[in-house]
This record gives C-alpha cells, sequence and structure tokens, in this order.
C-alpha cells in the first residue's frame, strides 16, 4: 500500500488508530501470510465514511472486523487492503426501555450490551455461539444465533434499522425505530448474513424483549438416534420450546469435557421452556408424564450444560482444529439424516460429531480433522451431503476455503443465480472493495484479487 | 393510448386474456386507495411460462408492467399511471402444498390470505399475518407490501413468515429465493430484500410461507377510557409491564359511534377510545396474564375494563374491530386511510396532534390504530369532488407525516410508498440511500420495467 495512503488513513483516524506494525495486522488476518497492510480504528461513523470513501478512490479491499471470532468462516484469505476494526465503536447511543429498543454503536461487545439492558429487566434475545465478545455488527453480519432461535427467530428478528457506510462511503440509514416500517426495502434485514459485502454497519437499532418470567431445562437420554428423534417430534409437536436441541454420543462425550454429565449415555435431548411461570410449568408436566426419565436440570447444571453446548466447538476442536459443516434438512428428515450420518461417520470418522439444533432441523458436524487439511475429509464430507440432497437437504462447510458445495448449491437456484448476485453486488459498490473476500460473494465475482 | 403490440400479447397469452376496452382499462385503473392512472392494457396470466414471456416481451420494449394481485393496495402501487400492462395474477390461485409437520405451505401468488388460513387450519396450524384486507387480499400482495395485521405485536408480519419464493426476473429468467431450509449457505439471503419492495424488483409466481401451532386459548377485553390520549398512554405502559398481548388494537370515539350506529354491538359510544387487547399461548396462566393487564389498564387511567366472557362476545369485540373501516366507510362520501408509524410512548402526542388538525381543518378523523405497534391509521372523511376539501386533507397529509417523522417513526406501518408516499419520501429516505437501493432496484430490472416511477424513483425522472 502506498505510503500516501496509510498517511490518508491516519489522518482520518489519528494515528494511534491507525497501526501497520506486523503483530496487530497478524491478528486481523487469515493464515501466516494472508495479512492486511493496515488496521484502522475509527471512532465514529465519519471516520468509518472517511476510510471507505480512501479505499473507494484507490480500489483498494476494505474489510469490515468485529472481535474476529467468525472470520475463518465467513472470509478467505486476502492479502493486503484495509482492516477496519469497529472495536473502537462500542457506544449505547440511546437506551429507549420505554419502547424496547437500543440503538448502539456496531462495536458493542454481546456482553457489555447484556449487562446494560438488564438493568431495564430488558434483553437482546439473540444468543450467538460465539465468546461473549463478539460485537453486535458482526452477529448481524454473520446471522450468528444459537438454540434460541427456534423459540425467538435469528438476528434478523430482532432488529428495526441500522446506519451504514456504503461501498462507495455515503452514510445511509435503513429501517427506523418503530417496529413496522415500510418506507424502504428491507435492507436493515438484508444486511444480516452479508459479511461485511455490501457496506459496513456503524450503528444498529435493537429490539428488545422482557425477560421471561421463568425459564425451565429439560433433559432426556436415549440409547439411540432413532429414539432421541421420535421424543424431538413429540417435543416439538406438542409443546413449544424455546430451545430444543440434540446431540449424539460423540457430541455428549464433549460435553461431559466441559462438565456436565447427563448421568446416563447416548444420545442427548436438551430442550427449553421460557415464558410465564404457569405455561412453562404446564408444558414440564406434560413431558415428565411422557418420559418418565426426563431430568429437570437445577440452576446449576443449567448453566453447566448450556455453556458446554456453547463450547461444543473449540473444546471438540482443541489445539488440532476441527471442520464444521452445517447442514438444513425437513424437520421430517432429521432423524433419518442423522441416522445414517451416523452410521456413515461410525465407518471412518467415529471421533466426528454431531449436533442439532434439532426443532429447525439444522445439524452441525464436527470432524476431527484441521481445516488446512480438508482432502482428509473431503470425501466423508461429499457422502454426508448426498445423504443430505437425498432429503431435499443441503450441506455446507463452514470453515474452510474451498465453495463448490455452496457454488453449486447456489447455481441450482436458477441459471441467472449468479449473474443476478454479481450485479447486486456491483451496483452498490462498483469498485468491488468491500469485503471482497467475503465467502457468500467470492463465488460470484471475478478479478477482485486483493491489492496490496 | 393505442397500443401497437397486441398481437405480440395476444401470442402468449391468447385473445380471451387481453383486455383493452374502456370498460375494462377503467376497472383496473385504481387500486384501494385514491390515486387513479389507466393502463394501456389488462393480461390476464395463467402460468410461469406466460409471465416469463410476458417480462421478456415488455422488458424488450421498455413497457411499464403492473403485476397486480387483488389490488387491495392502499399506496397506488397497483397503478398504472404511466400506462403499459397491467398484469393480473389473480389466477395463479392454488396452494400447492401444505406440509404440515415442516409447518410449511407454498402456495400461487394469487391465492388470498384468507384461502391460507382456511387451507392450514384442519392441522391446528396457523399462517400468521391477518391483514383486515386477508379475505381479498393475495399473498403476491401480502408479500409486495409485507402487510401486517391484527397480532404483529406478538408474531410478526408478512416478512417474519415468508421463508422463500420463486421469482421471475424481468429478463425472463426464473430463480428461487430462500425456500424450506434454514438459511445456512454461504449467500446473500435475497428473500429478505424481496419482502415489501411493492413488485419493483421481480415478480414471484411461487411463495414458501412459515406455518406457526395455533394458539391454544386466548383471553380478550376491551378497555375504555375517557380520551385519546388516554389510551395512548395505556399502550406502552401495557408493553412496558413485560406482557406482550398478541393484540393491542385501538378505536377512537368516532369509530365507536360509526361501528355501533352500523352494527349495534353495545360499544361504549361515550369512550374517548377503546383498546381491544387479547392475551393468547396455553390456557393455563392466561387468567393471571388478563387481570394483570386489566390491573395496569386500571391504573394508567381506564375507566371499565371489561373481559369477553363467552365466545359470542369475544366474537362480538372482534367484528367491531375488523368492520370498523366500513363503518367509517359509511359516513362520507370517501375516506382515506392514512398509515404512519410513531414509536409506542408517542402515540399520545400524534393522537393529540390528528386531533388539533381535525379541528383545524374542520375535516372529521377518525381514529384507528394498531397501537402495539405504534401504527395508526387516520381514517380522514371527505368528499373527492368538493376541491376545498381535498386541499384540507392533503394539508392533513402533509402535517401528518411530517410530525411522524419529527417524532421518530415512519411514513408507513403497512401500506407502502406506492405513488401514495412519493412526495413525502425525501422527509425519511435521504438521498443517498435511495441511490443505494436504486443500484439495488436496477440490479433486478435494469429497464425498470415493474412498476417504473414509484417505491424508489429515479431522482432524474
Ligand atoms: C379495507 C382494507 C383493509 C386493509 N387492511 C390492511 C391491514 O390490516 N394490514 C395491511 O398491511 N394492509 C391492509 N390493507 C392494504 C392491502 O390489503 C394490502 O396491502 C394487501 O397486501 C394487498 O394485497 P393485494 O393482493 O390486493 O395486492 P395488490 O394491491 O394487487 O398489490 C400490492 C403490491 O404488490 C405487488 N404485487 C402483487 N402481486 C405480486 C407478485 N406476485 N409479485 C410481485 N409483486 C406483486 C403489486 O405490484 C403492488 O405493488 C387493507 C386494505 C383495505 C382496502
Amino acid at each position: 500500500m502506498r505510503q500516501e495512503t496509510i498517511n490518508a488513513l491516519q489522518k482520518i483516524v489519528g494515528e494511534n488508530n491507525c497501526k501497520t506494525d506486523e503483530a496487530i495486522r497478524r491478528q486481523h488476518g487469515y493464515s501466516d501470510t494472508a495479512i492486511p497492510d493496515v488496521v484502522v480504528y475509527p471512532q465514529n461513523s465519519q471516520q468509518v465514511a472517511d476510510i471507505v470513501k480512501v479505499a473507494y478512490n484507490e480500489g483498494i479491499p476494505v474489510v469490515p472486523w468485529g472481535a474476529g471470532t467468525k472470520a475463518r468462516i465467513g472470509l478467505l484469505p486476502q492479502t493486503g487492503g484495509i482492516a477496519v476494526n469497529m472495536t473502537g465503536m462500542n457506544q449505547i447511543v440511546e437506551y429507549d426501555y420505554e419502547n424496547q429498543t437500543a440503538y448502539v454503536e456496531a462495536g458493542i461487545s454481546y456482553k457489555a450490551l447484556q449487562e446494560v439492558l438488564i438493568t431495564h429487566n430488558l434483553f437482546w434475545p439473540v444468543e450467538p455461539i460465539e465468546s461473549d465478545d463478539c460485537t453486535v455488527g458482526g452477529i448481524l453480519v454473520s446471522n450468528a444465533a444459537g438454540p434460541t432461535k427456534l423459540g425467538y427467530g435469528d438476528v434478523k428478528h430482532h432488529l428495526l434499522g441500522l446506519e451504514m457506510v456504503t461501498p462507495t462511503g455515503d452514510i445511509i440509514n435503513p429501517g427506523g425505530k418503530t417496529v413496522k416500517n415500510v418506507q424502504d426495502y428491507d435492507n436493515t434485514r438484508f444486511m444480516v448474513g452479508s459479511w461485511g459485502s455490501l457496506g459496513i454497519i456503524t450503528k444498529v437499532m435493537l429490539k428488545l424483549k422482557p425477560m421471561p418470567e421463568k425459564e425451565t431445562t429439560v433433559f432426556l437420554t436415549f440409547n439411540d438416534i432413532e429414539s432421541a428423534y421420535a421424543a424431538v417430534r413429540t417435543i416439538r409437536n406438542e409443546t413449544t420450546p424455546l430451545a430444543l436441541e440434540m446431540m449424539d454420543n460423540v457430541a455428549m462425550s464433549v460435553m461431559a469435557k466441559s462438565g456436565f454429565n447427563s448421568g446416563g449415555n447416548g444420545v442427548g435431548v436438551m430442550f427449553l421452556y421460557s415464558g410465564f411461570i404457569e405455561q412453562v410449568d404446564v408444558m414440564v408436566d406434560y413431558v415428565q408424564k411422557k418420559f418418565n426419565s426426563a431430568v429437570v436440570l437445577d440452576e446449576k447444571a443449567t448453566a453447566t450444560a448450556w455453556q458446554a453446548r456453547q463450547q461444543m466447538f473449540p473444546v471438540f476442536a482443541g489445539q488440532r482444529g476441527a471442520i464444521l459443516a452445517t447442514v438444513a434438512v425437513p424437520f421430517t428428515a432429521l432423524g433419518r439424516f442423522m441416522r445414517q450420518a451416523r452410521a456413515e461417520l461410525d465407518k471412518n470418522r467415529k471421533g466426528a460429531a454431531m449436533v442439532a439444533h434439532a426443532g429447525n432441523g439444522q445439524i452441525h458436524v464436527l470432524l476431527d480433522q484441521s481445516p488446512e487439511a480438508y482432502a482428509g475429509v473431503q470425501e466423508i464430507v461429499n457422502r454426508l451431503a448426498s445423504l443430505a440432497s437425498d432429503v431435499d437437504g443441503l450441506l455446507v462447510v463452514n470453515n474452510i476455503t474451498d465453495m463448490t458445495l455452496t457454488r453449486r448449491w447456489v447455481e441450482g437456484r436458477g441459471r441467472a443465480m449468479i449473474d443476478l448476485m454479481a450485479r447486486i453486488k456491483s451496483g452498490v459498490d462498483p469498485h468491488h472493495i468491500m469485503a471482497p473476500n467475503s465467502k457468500v460473494l467470492s463465488y460470484v465475482l471475478n478479478g477482485t484479487k486483493a491489492v496490496s | 393510448m393505442a397500443v401497437d403490440y397486441l398481437n405480440d400479447l395476444i401470442s402468449i397469452v391468447g385473445k380471451e386474456n387481453v383486455l383493452t376496452s374502456e370498460i375494462s382499462l377503467d376497472t383496473y385503473k385504481y387500486d384501494a386507495g385514491l390515486i387513479y392512472g389507466n393502463p394501456d392494457v389488462v393480461v390476464f396470466v395463467e402460468n410461469e411460462e406466460q409471465i416469463a414471456s410476458l417480462l421478456k416481451f415488455a422488458n424488450s420494449r421498455k413497457i411499464p408492467l403492473v403485476p397486480r394481485g387483488n389490488g387491495m393496495g392502499l399506496s397506488g402501487g397497483t397503478v398504472a399511471q404511466l400506462g403499459g400492462i397491467v398484469m393480473v395474477m389473480t389466477r395463479l390461485n392454488k396452494i400447492l402444498e401444505v406440509d404440515p409437520e415442516n409447518r410449511v405451505a407454498v402456495v400461487q401468488p394469487g391465492v388470498t390470505n384468507m384461502e391460507v388460513q382456511k387451507a392450514v387450519a384442519p392441522y391446528g396450524l396457523v399462517y400468521m399475518p391477518d391483514p383486515a384486507s386477508q379475505k381479498v387480499s393475495t399473498m403476491g400482495g401480502n408479500l409486495g407490501e409485507n402487510a401486517g395485521g391484527m397480532r404483529g405485536i406478538k408474531y410478526g408480519v408478512t416478512k417474519d413468515h415468508i421463508i422463500g419464493a420463486e421469482v421471475i426476473l424481468t429478463n425472463g429468467e426464473t430463480v428461487q429465493i430462500g425456500g424450506k431450509l434454514e438459511p445456512i449457505a454461504q449467500e446473500l439471503n435475497l428473500n429478505l430484500l424481496l419482502q415489501q419492495s411493492e413488485g419493483t424488483l421481480c415478480v414471484a409466481t411461487k411463495i414458501y410461507l412459515k406455518l406457526s401451532p395455533a394458539p391454544k386459548a386466548q383471553r380478550t377485553m376491551l378497555s375504555i377510557y375517557k380520551t385519546l390520549e388516554d389510551a395512548g398512554k395505556a399502550v406502552s405502559a401495557i408493553i412496558a409491564k413485560g406482557i406482550i398481548p398478541c393484540t393491542l388494537e385501538l378505536m377512537d370515539n368516532k369509530v365507536i359511534n360509526a361501528v355501533e350506529e352500523w352494527l349495534h354491538i353495545g360499544l361504549p359510544v361515550h369512550a374517548g377510545a377503546v383498546l381491544l387487547i387479547e392475551v393468547d399461548g396455553w390456557d393455563v396462566g392466561l387468567d393471571r396474564q388478563a387481570q394483570q393487564i386489566v390491573d395496569i389498564c386500571k391504573e394508567v387511567g381506564a375507566l371499565e375494563v371489561k373481559l369477553a366472557r363467552n365466545e359470542k362476545e369475544r366474537a362480538d369485540l372482534w367484528v367491531a374491530r375488523r368492520m370498523s373501516i366500513g363503518a367509517m366507510g359509511r359516513m362520507r362520501p370517501n375516506y382515506d386511510m392514512e398509515d404512519a408509524t410513531v414509536p409506542r410512548n408517542k402515540l399520545p402526542e400524534i393522537f393529540k396532534y390528528v386531533t388539533s388538525l381535525s379541528e383545524e381543518t374542520n375535516i372529521p378523523i377518525g381514529m384507528l390504530a394498531h397501537a402495539g405497534d405504534g401504527n395508526l391509521h387516520p381514517l380522514v372523511l371527505f368528499d373527492e369532488r368538493d376541491e376545498d376539501e381535498m386541499r384540507r386533507v392533503q394539508y392533513i397529509r402533509d402535517k401528518l407525516f411530517r410530525k411522524a417523522i419529527e417524532l421518530g417513526g415512519t411514513l408507513s406501518g403497512e401500506h407502502g410508498v406506492g405513488l401514495g408516499k412519493l412526495e413525502f419520501l425525501n422527509l425519511a429516505i435521504s438521498k443517498e440511500y435511495l441511490k443505494y437501493m436504486r443500484a439495488e432496484r436496477l440490479a433486478f430490472d435494469p429497464n425498470e420495467i415493474l412498476n417504473r416511477g414509484k417505491t424508489v424513483p429515479d431522482p432524474a425522472a
């Protein structure tokens, strides 16, 4: 990168907030070699806009960066360009508890946010599986969600508006503050899962919820996937759980490593009821009558169990690293898929674990292989992918750089699809500078190689 | 305007499906609002092939084309203000699939909201959005406008319940957007952009709906206030207690009286306003929730709170709410149902303001509101033939939308921008944001044939 460009960036954010030392660049990189040329820490939206304008004029890639917890999942390695670290923008601009909204800067951490919200008995009902450091902006663009998305919905359901910087350096305000609003295209939600490719989110208007009166977690253990899935069906179809998770026996042993012992061996089903006291109680009674082995977890066990669930991937991955694949199938095919997939894994990947947001028909397959060595599991991944497609489902691999399966899926949407996506990207980002290494559009674009 | 391409249209859909008589064009010149514009030709389509061919043709000739459901929109979304083709979608009216355990239905766009409700009810399921127009409005139109309903406060609106669509682009190509599965692929989620795009991006030919288990029980009540402002204040007080009812609707004195005069339900005709409140869920515990609401309502100034004691009383309250627009319509030759939003706790202020506008202009305005959503529908009553009245109505609209924006609200909660709100758009949307949205629009529809000149207009035009 030219020194003049770096000078221009320094002028915008100040010398202290513009870093070129290698250690910091590495923290914002994807591998030992693929690192940005410079990392900037803007303190307000105008600075973000000015940074993007510089990049726009010079055709330099800009990659917004939150806590970096998901970079591997959403971004491809890229050498050079500007990393825009948003964590300096971490203020709550307005907490309007009467209207149950909060307007926050995108770099605020999840934990810091919830700590403030709870002071008025409200919370943001999004529950990323990542660590507490992850930022609101990062959660939004990565569409991060956890088990409670079954009942609460995912990130898009808890947003009302945005302030964002477009790839041409304009500051715009999609959405607003009211829960109903049809005066624009719904760009607020469209940014969910966009991985920075359409602009940099600088502020977010969050829709909040009152804390529930009561929450109860129930745990069931079964000998096999089939009987666990039968229970899952009963629970989902006859009650209204907020979360409904299923862990195969390997996944259960991972939870045991984090300190959660279900007391039984086998396949676990963990579910959560939330809401008004009587309604929670009546549902818990109901499942206890249906399943006399149901264990209602006490406060301590509940915390341990959900913590262990949350830590599943990092604990499984350990030092070695792991490959994460995600599968979506119709709910009715979940049991069949998991059974067949487990049989397949037992043949030559006994160490792989499966854990499902069962109520949503979504399964994570954790493969004991480092992402760099994807070739070693490619064959089994392909077999699982075809099992998924046999039941009209889909498998994607999250933390590798090979986009073949995704591209095939998107092409299956219609031959005009890739072209349509490319036109959207080029329309809003004519110089293709905004997170050009973002996976969501990587297979769509040509000639967007990083400039250094 | 004489049309030189009739034969092209006839070769696509057949002679019987191409209408050009004066009476046909007149019939399709308006929606449910007050904006008119004659199309040059009305075309009925029956299947995807015809739609694709028609779009391709219109695109090649850059002829404006308006996809039309049942024309119940209220912002001119189906008005052909530039002439061209109105494409009527109502013959695509099949429910293609109800998949009860996966809780998905797949429908053609011309199916009405009510037909969906009827098809899924036997499985103990509901499609949550229930606009007041549900007997007539189509799923294509609901998607186009992101229609709301009476239980949006708890269950959300159309965009929370449409999970995908098969759409045809103006180049005639079909693509699948979203679908039955959780959106796990690393791709832009175009389904989110499609919602509320008012038929300016593409034409939906199949729509994937998320279904929900029907709530098992309800408690319904009517909370009665001395003034409209008092009712407005109660709204945020209720929500602040942490109880999210499924319905929180407001009717003011004018609306109450219009309904009562017509239907004789026994509504409190001296009340300044009432709130229709419903809680739902599992039966157990609902009595306590209802009682909590009763207590809060009384605490913040309700004169009286009546709990429906049986199904008949409950049905009566709902009839009152559902018939209120029609009842108001009987009062004067015309009514305009306005649509704006404010943050919930600003309701009292905007109510007061609307009352003062009514007094200032001597134009009667009834107030209906999806109050829990901060979405107000002032019903402005007038006679279209009286020019002076029309000027005053325009004055009211202008003041109302400015006030809504000033209070942190928006130009529309559910009826859309279309043509009706274009003149106010610059109050809410910056030119930079308009530029961004135009880029999106043109990526889908480079020649701007779909609903040209609406929603996200070319600032240079
Ligand atoms: C008495 C009354 C009560 C109402 N109550 C409510 C209410 O409670 N909540 C609410 O939200 N609205 C309400 N409305 C407004 C209106 O009913 C809704 O906007 C409804 O969704 C329109 O449906 P429609 O089939 O009539 O669509 P149309 O008016 O025919 O079309 C609406 C828009 O969608 C586009 N469109 C239609 N089909 C397609 C398609 N297949 N693909 C792409 N674009 C398409 C059109 O081009 C147009 O821009 C009410 C209207 C009336 C008259």
